[in-house]
């Protein structure tokens, strides 16, 4: 056994593309995601709401924490027209025949909340009524939310099912009519189920050391918080199912006549349409898929993934959690199960 | 005609992974751009909220309900339970969840208990423009002394008057579209020219090649010709298909600047592209480089996201790949001020391209001939 484990390591070792798709494309992935989204942040109320006011009302409206008020000469249109489209100013307020009038460069979420605060102010007056402005809102905010990591939690459950390409590995390596590597064991008076085991062990420990350095790299290189401790473990627990998942997918696949070449494409396409659906490409589209398909996302093994992670982190919701990974558990003993059906008792008088 | 032939037989096997490439590149094209409105006046942003009434039906909560369907979107396919809202939060479709508790309007009118309870996204503008216009209904309602509804409605519908600054009226679909076109022009002009130049450049084959009557320079012009052509073809489909998708006249005024420049950047794209096939020898390193200049090009150089929010150090760095020029020129005819400076750095880029080619290839020569003299000896 410890032989056979010794050269399954070795033969590992050297197929750098395999390598590439495992190791070296999620990272680059990954770094791309964090350069590209690092400065993607939603309107927030953090930043004030800067904008211009005709010089004549100076000391006569009101003002409020969010607003940055600048005053500027009612004359000097072109100045105006010129702040409002390219500097951060987001409307003009002046008044035209004692009526107040507001110039916008474009419709927004800023400019809606400071025409909003100004209407109430103006509604006001027109009624005629009195005003006690007791109603108050008490603000029950969500978890601080971070779309962008959905991109990330994503990208690992892609990695997961990349588990395939070693999948198709093992089998290609131990079947004979599949490699000549194969019809070499084959021969050989070591049983092929202890072969089987012994590679599938060994490509199993490598894969997870593998997508350990990964997680190691988005934590410590990118920043990527993947919570305390006990959400650490159960990312861990998350990974170790989904890479079985993964690799059995790809003895599955492997047992299809077909080359090697397009076998790795069969696994390639479908692992990126079940990430799309993960919302590895816009979380929109996880979105879209958990609520009109949801028959596809709760067996979708990459979803699983992202969506448990988000069920640790965000949501902190635990029983979601262990529904998926009851349904991860479950698929990959399917997987298993149809592969040792598919693989078993194959007896060949020539090849 | 024989090497023409020869040519789209390569090709021919391969066609699934090129039109796998085209139909993921629309497929995306499609659903970002319908994400995108059009517009020449100001509109007034709409917060999405779900309404959850625990009370009673009375008229302070029908009118606020009528409140809010004029002033927000109301979502109401949203069940309450924490799995739905969790998700709707994450995921942006709601920045607001309205809960009225049963004896809310009671305590309210009766009891003066002047407070409502909003679960918010945290820290959204969305959600904190939902909060003004709660608290301008129960504020009004009070001065109304909790009647005459309809008379409130008609106040609160009288707005100020707002003047949108007359803008560019073509819209960014377009910037939009031929940014997203970097991802699948690169990908796809790697790929196909990565695959034809290799499966000739396999040892056996070009030795056959070799002493065939056909020169070595005609059998690479044919290919480089068939290779150029066959892109030309599909990014003409895609510009057509961006003509029907945008429904915009991409001939009028400035928008041929858009296909000119697009023809432009596939100068120094397609070089590249030759390096690769020339000199990357396995099917396995052409496909991971065509996905790694591909993505990361697009991602660095604000393809995807546009350039106004990447970082400005990033940027700097992505000025020295074609992307970065090619992005920022789809905006400069965007905002109409698209010169001849700006194929500029196209033509530096096709001299230094074109510098490291003929180094390669003059290291190659030396190689072979050194290789001739020791077979010699």
């Amino acid at each position: 056994m410890l032989h056979i484990i010794k050269y399954s390591f070795k033969r590992l070792l050297k197929q750098p593309s395999m390598i590439f798709w495992v190791l070296i494309f999620p990272i680059i992935l990954a770094t791309l995601f964090k350069l590209a989204f690092s400065n993607l942040k939603e309107t927030t109320m953090e930043e004030k709401i800067k904008v211009l006011v005709e010089e004549n009302l100076k000391n006569k409206i009101y003002t409020n924490s969010y607003l940055d008020i600048d005053y500027i000469n009612k004359d000097n249109e072109e100045e105006i027209n010129n702040k409002l489209l390219n500097d951060d100013y987001i409307a003009y307020l002046y008044l035209d025949n004692s009526e107040i009038k507001i110039k916008v460069s474009s419709s927004g979420i800023k400019q809606t909340i400071f025409i909003e605060i100004l209407n109430s102010y103006i509604q006001q007056i027109n009624s005629g009524k009195e005003f006690t402005n007791s109603f108050k809102i008490t603000d029950e905010s969500s978890n601080n939310f971070d779309v962008i990591d959905s991109y990330f939690f994503s990208l690992l459950g892609m990695l997961c099912m990349f588990g395939g390409f070693y999948g198709v590995d093992i089998v290609n390596s131990t079947m004979p009519n599949l490699s000549k590597l194969g019809a070499r064991i084959n021969v050989s008076p070591t049983k092929k189920v202890k072969y089987l085991i012994g590679n599938t062990i060994v490509s199993y420990l490598v894969f997870l050391l593998i997508e350990l350095i990964v997680i190691l790299y988005m934590h410590f290189v990118l920043n990527i918080n993947f919570g305390d401790f006990a959400s650490v473990l159960k990312l861990i627990l998350l990974i170790m199912v989904g890479s079985i998942v993964g690799i059995t997918f790809g003895m599955i696949v492997s047992t299809i006549k077909a080359s090697e070449a397009a076998k790795i494409g069969i696994i390639n396409a479908i692992t990126l349409s079940l990430s799309a659906f993960a919302g590895l490409y816009s979380p929109n589209i996880k979105y879209f898929a958990d609520t009109k398909l949801p028959f596809i996302n709760k067996i979708n093994p990459t979803n699983l993934i992202n969506d448990s992670l988000l069920a640790i982190n965000y949501f902190h919701d635990d029983s979601r959690f262990y529904v998926n990974i009851i349904t991860l558990s479950i698929l990959s003993i399917i997987f298993i199960f149809v592969t040792i059906l598919i693989l078993r008792r194959r007896k060949y008088a020539n090849i | 005609m024989q090497i023409f032939k020869l040519y789209f037989k390569i090709l021919k096997n391969n066609l699934g992974i090129i039109m796998m490439y085209v139909f993921i590149f629309l497929i995306i094209a499609v659903l970002n751009l319908s994400s995108l409105k059009k517009n020449n006046n100001f509109e007034y942003t709409k917060p999405n909220v779900v309404v959850y009434n625990y009370d009673e039906e009375n008229d302070l909560i029908k009118y606020f309900v009528k409140y809010l369907t004029l002033n927000t979107n109301i979502i109401t396919d949203i069940k309450d339970n924490k799995e739905e809202i969790d998700n709707a939060l994450f995921y942006e479709q709601i920045d607001t969840v309205i809960r009225i508790p049963k004896g809310f309007s009671s305590d309210l009118i009766n009891n003066h208990k002047t407070s409502l309870e909003l679960s918010n996204r945290h820290n959204s503008a969305f959600a904190y423009l939902t909060n003004i216009l709660v608290e301008k209904y129960f504020n009004f309602s009070e001065a109304y002394e909790y009647q005459n509804y309809e008379e409130m409605l008609e106040v609160l519908n009288k707005n100020i008057a707002v003047e949108l600054l007359a803008n560019n009226d073509n819209s960014k679909y377009s910037v939009y579209y031929f940014n997203a076109l970097n991802y699948v022009i690169i990908a796809l002009s790697i790929y196909i020219f990565g695959l034809t130049l290799n499966t000739i450049n396999q040892k056996n084959i070009k030795n056959r090649n070799q002493v065939s009557p056909i020169s070595d320079l005609k059998f690479n012009l044919i290919f480089l010709f068939g290779n150029i052509l066959l892109m030309s073809i599909i990014i003409f489909l895609f510009v057509l298909f961006g003509l029907i998708l945008l429904q915009e006249n991409l001939f009028k005024g400035n928008n041929i600047n858009y296909i000119l420049n697009l023809y432009i950047f596939l100068l120094p794209i397609y070089i590249i592209s030759y390096i690769v096939g020339k000199y990357i020898s396995s099917k396995q390193g052409i496909s991971a480089i065509s996905n790694i200049l591909s993505l990361g090009s697009s991602f660095l150089c604000g393809a995807f996201v546009p350039q106004e929010y990447l970082s400005k150090d990033l940027l700097n760095i992505s000025k020295v790949m074609p992307s970065y020029w090619f992005v920022k020129n789809n905006y400069d005819i965007y905002e109409n001020n698209f010169r001849f400076n700006n194929i500029i750095p196209f033509l530096i880029f096709i001299l230094i391209f074109f510098a490291v080619f003929m180094l390669l290839n003059l290291k190659q020569k030396k190689l072979l001939k050194n290789n001739d003299k020791i077979k010699q000896v």
